[in-house]
């Protein structure tokens, strides 16, 4: 067993950890000395200049401007990505979403400079970064869900990986001092980048993979195995709750403690291992105590909670059945849990009930956003929904395109035995009920607050546009297809939050 | 002038939560997360409190354009109680759980340290 250092070896220690830090004071030193040098030079300017003219164009027209990288004056006058924004309708349907997008993009760029520190260049960089995860976030939220995972995970999980991502890349290109495209890549190829010598990562080369990526197997199969241990203990806990009481030994008090306990073991290993990552990543712990993760994630996981719990019991009721309904409008046949008695009138009975609910103009205003106890009356009506008309949304169509693997009469009771922790395909479809739940809420809220339909949405095309290349056939149809499902719904149901442009 | 997108009531539940610090697009996200549960939380209760009669005829005021909400707070008399119980009992959950993460920082820093 290792011991400390006692007598001269104590001394020696103490003495070589003062010199280590000190060692360690002066390289600091040196190299935000070389930062801030850096920051003032010729290049640094005129990577600013490049930007500004990037961001915001000439102003229709050339007189007084310069090819900041050839020093040639400008024939033609450059438009600039805001003013694109408010034009081009890949942006948006409408001028007021446009000029939305544009602002949000001006606001960015000036919040990564005051707060952030950064170059104006820099802030490009980083937008340009962030675009580019949009567009990977979709395409590979529409791939999840091409594989069978449930679309509101996918979105989610996915979304916090890339807003993890973002803030420990800030982090580098803040503290590295890098302020190109070609520089970032440079960082990515080294072991050790930009410590030393700031000025190196303004270097050439192209973008590859930067590592992080490498930590989302042994990631997804620790959530895996969270999702399994909630399942369980979400079975077990709605079994002896609410009207369809279970008794059995199987439903005792002692299963559901040993299954909250599993849970509660499984939850706390996930951020162990997630503080491990970030903290692998480069992350102080101050930094990840300030950045909020851990709040974030536990947020998270309450949702998903309170979501498998409220699905279990619908489920328990035994009022509800898997079915197979072919929609003659895609060709498509969709596996829905719908009611039987009486029967749901879905999207009809949906609109009636939620419209105005959440409507901003007109309707109830009792449930208007800037009411102070809308969270209470949200609550009491939406509550009292799974009992009474959850049939009706959970049976909204689900694009999901895998009904060949479930059988056409799985009754609820059946699906009780399922495991969505196993992750056999099959588990899985307890889950597209949330995502139901959620798609049917968000739409019904973003159509109120655009007086719109989910047509105008414009991330299908967003999607359309970025997988185009990527994915051939049948595969890319649908893909994009049920991205686009879940994107418009629930990227529309927070307000459009992480479709930045 | 204040150009926030969030409510007061937002930016204080998000102080609760400790998102406060994160981008306004961020906490809107992570509101709705939490509003979401709190829902569901709520609507459980709800539904153990109604008997199937009384579902039935939220389910019909509802259907009929009615007065759901002024309904369901004469059939739940103790509703605003539910409420706030479920919320302080969300709050609490999700301190709970990042305290613990905060504690698995802390061991791991004596661990660096040590």
């Amino acid at each position: 067993m290792e011991t400390a250092p006692t007598g001269f070896a104590a001394h020696v220690a103490a003495e070589q950890a003062i010199h280590d830090r000190m060692a360690e004071a002066d390289r600091q030193a040196a190299h935000d000395a070389a930062l801030e040098q850096l920051r003032f030079s010729p290049e640094v300017q005129q990577l600013n200049s490049m930007a500004e003219v990037e961001i915001w164009g000439t102003h229709g027209h050339t007189r007084s401007y310069h090819n900041p990288a050839t020093g040639e004056p400008l024939t033609e006058p450059v438009k600039g990505l805001v003013n694109e924004m408010r034009e081009n309708r890949r942006y948006g349907t409408t001028q007021a979403e446009r000029e939305d997008k544009a602002r949000a993009y001006e606001d960015d760029i000036q919040k990564l400079q005051d707060e952030e520190g950064l170059e104006l260049c820099q802030a490009k960089l980083v937008m340009d970064m962030r675009q580019e995860d949009d567009a990977a976030w979709a395409l590979m939220t529409g791939k999840r869900i091409a594989e069978g995972k449930d679309p509101q995970e996918a979105w989610t999980e996915i979304g916090h990986r890339y807003m993890k991502k973002d803030a420990w890349r800030l982090k580098h290109i803040k503290e590295q001092g890098i302020f190109t495209a070609d520089g970032w890549a440079h960082r990515s190829r080294s072991a050790n980048p930009g410590q030393d010598d700031p000025t190196a990562v303004l270097g050439g080369g192209t973008v590859e993979a930067d590592g992080w990526n490498d930590a989302f197997p042994e990631l997804e199969a620790r959530s895996r195995s969270l999702e399994g241990a909630r399942a369980e203990y979400v079975r077990l806990s709605a079994g002896r709750s609410g009207k369809a009481f279970r008794i059995g030994k199987e439903f005792s008090e002692e299963s559901v403690s040993d299954a909250r306990e599993q849970y509660e073991e499984e939850k706390q290993e996930l951020i162990e291992y997630e503080i491990d990552m970030l903290r692998e990543a480069g992350f102080t712990d101050d930094e990840l105590a300030d950045a909020g993760y851990v709040r974030k994630g536990a947020i998270l996981e309450a949702n998903r909670l309170a979501t498998d719990t409220s699905i279990q019991r619908l489920i328990n009721t035994g009022k509800y059945e898997w079915k197979d309904i072919h929609d003659p409008a895609t060709g498509e046949t969709r596996h829905r849990l719908v009611r039987e008695s009486p029967p749901s009138t879905v999207r009809g009975d949906i609109k009636k009930l939620f419209r105005g609910w959440w409507g901003t103009k007109g309707g109830d205003k009792l449930f208007s956003r800037s009411n102070a106890k809308v969270i209470a009356k949200r609550a009491a009506v939406v509550g009292a929904i799974p009992a009474a008309v959850a049939g009706a949304y959970i049976s909204m169509p689900i694009t999901l395109g895998v009904a060949g693997a479930m059988a056409a009469n799985k009754t609820a009771g059946k699906l009780l035995n399922f495991r969505p922790g196993k992750r056999d395909g099959r588990g899985r479809d307890e889950l597209w009920i949330d995502q139901a739940r959620h798609e049917s809420l968000a739409a019904i809220q973003d159509l109120e607050r655009r007086g719109s339909t989910l047509a105008d949405l414009d991330i299908a095309d967003q999607i359309d546009e970025q997988t185009e290349a990527r994915i051939a056939g049948n595969r890319k149809r649908r893909a994009i297809q049920l991205g686009a499902t879940a994107l418009g719904a629930v990227g529309g149901g927070v307000g459009g939050t992480f479709v930045k442009y | 002038m204040d150009d926030s997108k969030l409510t007061p009531e937002d930016k204080q539940l998000a102080e609760k939560l400790g998102i406060a610090g994160s981008s306004e697009t961020e906490q809107a996200f992570y509101l709705q997360k939490f509003q979401e549960a709190l829902e569901l939380r709520v609507g459980m209760v709800l539904e153990d409190t109604l008997s199937d009669a009384q579902v039935a005829e939220f389910e019909t005021v509802s259907k009929q354009g009615g007065d759901a909400f002024g309904w369901l707070k004469q059939a739940v008399p103790d509703f605003d109680a539910i409420v706030a119980r479920e919320q302080a009992a969300l709050l609490e959950e999700i301190k709970q759980d990042t305290d613990k993460a905060q504690a698995i920082l802390s061991k791991k820093a004596k661990g660096d340290k040590a």
